[in-house]
């Protein structure tokens, strides 16, 4: 499962409108309970455990990929 | 989160986003925390004094810092979740338990996972944590931590001047659906004939005639506070012997919980046969209702009941007394938060009626243990547990 899909489920909008550019930002449907359960959604799809650091940066879906890129995760 | 937020935590190195369990290094960030959230007054001798008293009555872990846990954001706390420790009986042994207490974000870091992660932390290090939680935002957040959500914990008021009560509410809108008939049917007469303070006399009689009916003899209301903690202690383990699960009662527990003098909060009456402590009753001095469903009541709230459960006319005497405390107080009405299955017999006795919860019992234990009710009906908890007697 990509990150935009995992992002687009969690949040609940199209696939197609999520970009890396996402964020909660621009993106209403993306407060602080989305983002909870975007942080459980992520660890739990890629097996990760995420640092509050991670957590903190994890603000838009370029940030979400980088983390997941950092330890070598795939998708 | 506004741009200046964003921009801020941007400007932060991101290695110095962090939970931390407080100690002494972050004594200051957890006073200049408490200035602006809680008390301006705040500075590190008190709050050192404070923390240093806790540790002291420490009933989880004698003489260990009670935890507290801060986000920071390099040197500066935006985030905080204490803790209140205490013990919980299970049925057949006591064991350290934390109630998880004053969860707060700065509100310009508020739309991001700092709650979460407070919480994350906290309960990675407590083995087993309860909270009572009223909105439903932080309950998701529990629940997304492992916490079972044991549903609304009931709600029953008394009213002492209820031509006051029924002049400022509508006892249908607010939930006081399930009067006695005979006292439903009085008020409605009376409201149809008169308004509130015609309804509200011929309430106040009805109620009086009720509870005297109940009313127990041959024992002894005291209001002297404090009282040996030993008869407390005593108290409180022929209490427990009747329940499978609540946190304790215990002398310690009630004395430090419990402040005494007129500057304090909380009055205490005691309920005595002979030389035997029978029952003990906390009420919170009443103020103006911070539930909007009781809004213009001075509503006095009613935090502990303690008494053997196979003695309910100790229970009933014991609740009469606070009742009977509350009014002389100049309460409109007294609030009891209760779950245990034996407390709606006892306080439809005093004349209680129920009323809708909304503070949710939430437990995570992390050891698995079974012996835990499922049941919130088998858990004896009240308004005096986590400090919820402030809390609507």
């Amino acid at each position: 499962m990509t990150p935009e899909e995992v992002v687009s489920r969690v949040l609940g909008v199209a696939v197609g409108d999520v970009s890396d550019e996402t964020s909660n930002e621009n993106l209403a449907a993306w407060d602080s309970l989305a983002h909870m359960n975007l942080i459980l959604e992520v660890e739990a799809t890629y097996g990760v455990s995420l640092s509050t650091d991670d957590a903190m940066g994890m603000t838009d879906v370029g940030a979400i990929k980088r983390v997941l890129r950092d330890r070598g995760v795939g998708w | 989160m506004t741009a200046e937020t964003r921009n801020r935590q941007a400007d932060a190195p991101r290695s110095e986003a962090r939970v931390v369990r407080v100690d002494e290094t972050h004594l200051d960030a957890l006073v200049r925390f408490y200035r602006r959230v809680w008390d301006r007054e705040a500075d590190s001798a008190t709050v050192r004094e404070a923390r240093a008293r806790e540790a002291e009555s420490n009933p989880a872990a004698p003489g260990e810092d009670v935890p507290t846990f801060l986000f920071m954001l390099g040197d500066e706390a935006v985030g905080h979740l204490g803790t209140i420790p205490t013990r919980l009986w299970c049925g057949s042994s006591e064991r350290p338990a934390h109630w998880l207490h004053g969860l707060w974000v700065l509100p310009e870091h508020r739309n991001g996972p700092i709650g979460f992660l407070l919480v994350r932390e906290a309960v990675s290090q407590l083995a087993l944590a309860m909270s009572v939680v009223v909105e439903p935002a932080p309950r998701r957040l529990f629940e997304a931590q492992g916490f079972h959500d044991y549903g609304p914990i009931p709600n029953f008021v008394r009213l002492i001047r209820p031509a006051r009560v029924l002049d400022r509410l509508d006892p249908v809108a607010t939930g006081l659906v399930k009067l006695p008939d005979w006292i439903a049917g009085a008020v409605r007469s009376a409201q149809n004939m008169g308004g509130g303070r015609l309804a509200g006399a011929t309430l106040a009689g009805a109620t009086r005639l009720w509870t005297a009916a109940g009313r127990s003899t041959g024992l002894r209301v005291e209001r002297d506070w404090p009282i040996d903690s030993e008869l407390l202690d005593d108290l409180w383990r022929r209490m427990r012997g009747g329940l499978q699960a609540a946190a304790s009662r215990d002398g310690p527990m009630i004395i430090d919980r419990y402040p005494a003098g007129e500057e304090s909060p909380y009055r205490v009456v005691s309920l005595w046969l002979d030389d035997t402590l029978a029952g003990l009753a906390v009420l919170r001095v009443p103020g103006p209702s911070p539930d909007a469903r009781l809004a213009g009541v001075n509503l006095a709230v009613l935090c502990e009941i303690v008494y053997p459960l196979g003695q309910p006319d100790c229970g009933l005497a014991v609740v009469s007394a606070a009742v009977d405390v509350a009014a002389n107080l100049g309460a409109d009405a007294l609030l009891c938060t209760a779950s245990h299955r034996a407390v709606p017999a006892l306080l439809r006795r005093a004349a209680f009626v129920p009323l809708p919860g909304n503070q949710h019992f939430m437990i995570r234990d992390a050891e698995g243990r079974s012996d835990c009710p499922t049941d919130l009906g088998d858990w004896w908890l009240t308004r005096g547990d986590s400090k919820a007697d402030s809390a609507f």
